[in-house]
């Protein structure tokens, strides 16, 4: 595989009005009837009956017949050489069939190695030295969980320690080489630039005002309920290999497998059950996987491998880990007018990232966020280091978090040093909705927006003039009280094909709907819900556009054997890309009913009208046909010489990114004794275009909420110096509860998407990504007249302790 | 990890040295140990360590360098094991005190794999109370041998696994709960045990 090459980012150009004014509005549309159930209805969830009494099917939940077990030996060390591997004790044990080695899978055609998403290479299992803690170096295969779980203690590995390189920054250097199996002896993989240098330069020569920071966005993990597995099945007599697997890219997977194994991509089968939760973590292939396949090849048994709680903390892809120097100019009104960022992104041992392959650091170059400046100019590079490899868009849209914390990181740091009020810092600094279309100075095209619209709903929700005045009082008492501000752009729904693919494979989506005789409809897509709800909203939709109520639609994903090919449910992309292909292929539907409607009412195309549910003939709307009516003419009297059946896929190719926003505000209380962070108010307002289901959209907004506030607050993996990751169990690696989330407030302002079919932009990541910058804003701005300018998260009580400490507010 | 501290034998100097450099004396005293022999110039041995969750066999081999008479050496521990690994290296030395010796150690310890990564919370207080109870048992054994009679056998006292592992617990648990709770837990533990044998009982 080869080795990306540095690279400068360029956008395609986009067609006309994919970028444009859109009025904003406050309420929900809602078009169809309640027992139609379309777009705007709080539908209850169809998939929660099954959840809910524990009727889930995951994948641990597959039993078969003769089914083996598999479970991984793992290195101890995060960098060694490996000397031998003596599995004999291990095989002597009673149920042990097989030790499954780098050598094994060597000489089963070069397997031990396996391309990433990012097109960089990574071990599936090591021959010579293992360059991360908990790296896989061996397989045991058993007849039970429980003797293979007994057997990988029976492994003995002889490893020569070698040294460990952590920070990436000691990485450059180059001291330690990570991976000495590439040409190129360095531990530099890629450097990536976007912007303008040479205008953003000038920019910051002519500021008034220059802030400059350092920020760490730490390495965390997704840590979802379900941990990863398989159950690989391979037939020798069919030559078939049937996979159930956790995977929220089922398609692109089962691809990745026939290109790495051999078998031809047809007798590969990919199944992808319930899933708990992948937030991103179930995007990457894990060596874990693809063992697994090859020891039910080898055994020609089903094979089940499932993970414990700390293999996955530990050794499955871990999220964010960037290292951020940025500079922040402003011109003599104090307007924003630049932005200078330097970033340093610890990849670990392998680039194993899911961004799509022109964009190495993701969309980070969104970084410019919700404000209207001259110039910017980002550069990342790219870092291998002995920690596992990853990289992934935990709950955000590849590097988006990141970008979204550093700017308004920034921009807060920008506001208290020109003595202005954060709020009105963005209110007269964002993009105006009147500037639209609008085209980043990285170069996006942001498709709507209105900042100010979502900024002073929020601040009216909580009053935040009163705030001011009760925060001025508190500190004159000596009490520490701060209000935090995050007004986050997002871009998500990757994406426009011309610029978006992973490993070559354009990142469209799909759905097909088949309406049966009875005018019940089955529909699948390509992509994979996790616990979106996917089987609820994508039936509203085509309930929407084709009046069937959403109950009579079943929707089917994640079978590749049955599901239209797409590329998998992450970074948000499911509404804009599938949930559009869902409505081209019902207007498809649509079209070729009208004819039949024409057909039975016995009149032409041009006089019937759409209703809700039926085409009615113009003027005189007695004279009708329901979808109903039609469906089951389709099969029982369709017109001579038009095909039979009511059926259509669509593969979309979506026009632009869609970028939802927000303003989210965060009104902290700290203890002076004990550093303790209280978050007393948190008000959030989303934009993401127009909503599908109320209820479904509030429930994500509330998770990813609370998945914001753990990295702002709690979760964070740390290693020691050698390489040994301390945060293996939950009782280290702190996952909120509902004991630590504080009340969610929602509000809403609804700027629909102009390119896509139905103005949705999708709203998962949202939450996630703008919630950390506003806690972390509250925090510093209850501090900054202690001298505090930044605090890295997670804001732990000790972190927040330690600088009152030092500031003399506590002893 | 950085474990330094002293330590008073309740005898001369002379016999200290003599049980500090006899396997079946270590191998008595020492948390888990199944084996240790003298092999090269270098003890070899097998150790059972259990740190919170996390239990299990270690290959260790401890080489003695810089060995200067009854005054002290340096030591280098290679241990390895499913749980994960220990390399250390610990500075001992000994002074008269009279008719006593103080044993002064210095150690720098790393620990790796799953010990670490599991049982990380513990381990400090682990490391401190295995020295600690390892310590305690030498001092038995040396005072049991500077008063056996000449030509006698010294009779090596060892503490069974379980009387071993009670005490470690016990030591682990005064680091990490704070005494009013503890004696809470105590209480607790006692009336729990009391209705258990109540409910049987009936």
């Amino acid at each position: 595989m080869p080795q990306l090459d540095d690279r400068k980012e360029h956008h395609s150009e986009l067609a006309e009005g994919v970028s444009a004014r859109v009025p904003t509005t406050d309420e929900v549309q809602i078009k169809t009837p309640e027992k139609i159930c379309g777009m705007g209805h709080r539908k209850k969830r169809k998939e929660d009956p099954r959840f809910i009494q524990g009727k889930g099917n995951y994948v641990d939940d597959v039993k078969l017949p003769g089914m083996l077990y598999m479970d991984i030996v793992r290195s101890p060390y995060a960098h060694a050489k490996i000397n031998s591997i003596d599995a004999s004790a291990a095989l002597e044990m009673d149920g042990v069939l097989a030790v499954i080695t780098g050598e094994d899978l060597k000489a089963a055609g070069d397997l031990h190695w396996m391309p990433t998403l990012m097109s960089d290479t990574q071990m599936v299992l090591p021959i010579d030295k293992v360059v991360y803690y908990a790296q896989e170096v061996c397989a045991v295969i058993a007849t039970s969980r429980y003797i293979a779980a007994d057997a990988i203690e029976q492994v003995f590995v002889d490893y020569e320690p070698l040294d460990a390189v952590v920070d990436p920054f000691e990485a450059m250097k180059d001291k330690v080489i990570v991976r000495d199996d590439k040409e190129e002896k360095t531990n530099h993989i890629w450097h990536w630039e976007a912007g303008d240098k040479a205008a953003t330069d000038s920019v910051f020569n002519d500021a008034a005002t220059i802030v400059k920071e350092k920020m760490y966005i730490p390495r965390i993990h997704v840590s979802s309920i379900e941990t990863c597995g398989m159950v690989a099945n391979y037939n020798k007599v069919r030559e078939h290999m049937q996979i159930y697997m956790t995977s929220q890219a089922p398609h692109a997977h089962r691809t990745v497998f026939a290109l790495v194994s051999g078998i031809p991509e047809h007798k590969i089968q990919i199944i992808s059950p319930d899933i708990g939760g992948g937030f991103g973590g179930k995007v990457p292939v894990y060596p874990g996987y693809v063992i697994c396949a090859v020891a039910s090849l080898v055994t020609g048994k089903p094979v089940k491998w499932i993970e414990d709680r700390s293999e996955n903390l530990q050794a499955d892809s871990f999220a964010r880990d960037y290292h951020i120097e940025a500079e922040m100019a402003a011109d003599k009104d104090g307007k924003i007018s630049g932005l200078r960022v330097k970033t340093l992104s610890d990849c670990g041992a392998a680039d194993a990232a899911a961004n799509p392959s022109k964009f190495p650091a993701g969309l980070y170059s969104i970084c410019t966020g919700s404000y209207d400046m001259k110039a910017a100019h980002v550069e990342v590079d790219g870092v291998y280091t002995t920690k596992p490899p990853g990289g992934v868009a935990y709950r955000c849209s590849f590097r988006v978090t990141e970008a979204v914390h550093m700017i308004e990181r920034m921009t807060d740091i920008m506001a208290h040093e020109l003595g202005e009020d954060p709020a009105d810092y963005r209110l007269r600094n964002f993009i105006r909705p009147d500037q639209f279309p609008y085209t980043s100075p990285t170069g996006w095209e942001y498709d709507s927006g209105n900042y100010e619209g979502a900024l002073n709903k929020a601040m009216d929700m909580l009053d935040y003039r009163a705030l001011r005045e009760e925060q001025k009082e508190k500190r004159a008492k000596g009490e520490l009280m701060g209000i935090g501000i995050s007004s986050f752009t997002e871009v998500v729904g990757a994406g426009p094909s011309k610029d978006y693919d992973i490993l070559g494979i354009k990142m469209f989506d799909s759905a097909e709907i088949r309406i049966h005789p009875t005018g019940k409809a089955m529909a699948r897509f390509g992509t994979k819900s996790q616990g979106q709800g996917h089987e609820t909203t994508y039936a509203q939709i085509i309930a929407e556009q084709l009046g069937l109520p959403a109950d009579d639609i079943e929707v089917e994903e994640g079978d590749t054997d049955t599901a239209p090919y797409g590329l998998g449910t992450y970074a948000s992309r499911s509404t804009p890309t599938a949930g559009a292909a869902a409505v081209m292929a019902a207007r498809k539907i649509k079209a070729k009913a009208k004819k039949i409607a024409a057909h039975l009412l016995e009149v032409g195309d041009d006089d019937l009208e759409w209703n809700v549910d039926r085409f009615q003939v113009k003027g005189s709307p007695d004279q009708a046909k329901t979808i109903q009516e039609i469906a089951f003419a389709a099969y029982t009297n369709h017109p001579q010489g038009m095909e039979a059946g009511l059926e259509a896929v669509d593969y979309y190719d979506p026009p632009n990114l869609t970028f939802p926003f927000g303003s989210y505000i965060c009104v902290v209380d700290i203890d002076k004794g004990t550093g303790e962070v209280k978050i007393r108010r948190f008000v959030a307002v989303d934009d993401c275009g127009h909503i599908i289901n109320p209820m479904i959209v509030e429930g994500q907004i509330e998770g990813g909420l609370t998945m914001g506030l753990a990295p702002a607050m709690f979760e964070e993996i740390v290693y020691d110096e050698h390489g040994q990751n301390l945060t293996g169990t939950f009782a280290d690696y702190l996952v909120p509860t509902a004991v630590e989330s504080p009340k969610w407030e929602l509000g809403k302002t609804i700027t629909p998407s102009p390119h896509h079919p139905i103005g949705a932009k999708g709203v998962g990541e949202s939450p996630t990504v703008g919630a950390p910058p506003a806690i972390a804003n509250a925090v510093v701005d209850a501090l900054w007249h202690l001298g505090v300018r930044h605090i890295d998260i997670p804001i732990t009580p000790p972190k927040v302790w330690k600088l009152l400490r030092d500031a003399g507010v506590t002893d | 990890m950085k474990l330094a501290g002293d330590y008073k034998f309740e005898a001369p100097t002379s016999e200290v040295w003599k049980a500090l450099l006899d396997p079946v004396v270590l191998a008595a005293v020492m948390p888990g140990c199944e084996k240790l022999e003298l092999v090269d110039g270098a003890y070899v041995g097998e150790l059972n360590i259990k740190v919170g969750p996390v239990q299990g066999k270690f290959q260790g081999k401890v080489i003695l360098a810089d060995v200067e008479e009854e005054k002290g050496y340096t030591m280098t521990v290679d241990g390895r094991g499913q749980p994960g690994f220990v390399k250390a290296t610990a500075a001992v030395k000994l002074t008269p005190e009279g008719e006593e010796t103080k044993m002064e150690y210095d150690a720098d310890a790393q620990v790796g794999g799953r010990i670490a990564s599991v049982g990380q919370r513990l381990i400090d207080s682990s490391a401190r109370a295995i020295i600690k109870e390892s310590l305690e048992g030498l001092n038995a054994n040396v005072k049991a041998r500077a008063n056996v009679a000449e030509g006698e056998e010294a009779v090596v006292i060892q503490a069974s696994q379980s009387e071993f592992a009670t005490r470690v617990a016990k030591e682990v648990a005064k680091d990490l709960i704070p005494p009013p709770v503890r004696t809470a837990l105590i209480v607790l533990a006692l009336v729990g045990i009391g209705a258990l044998i109540y409910l049987l009982s009936r």
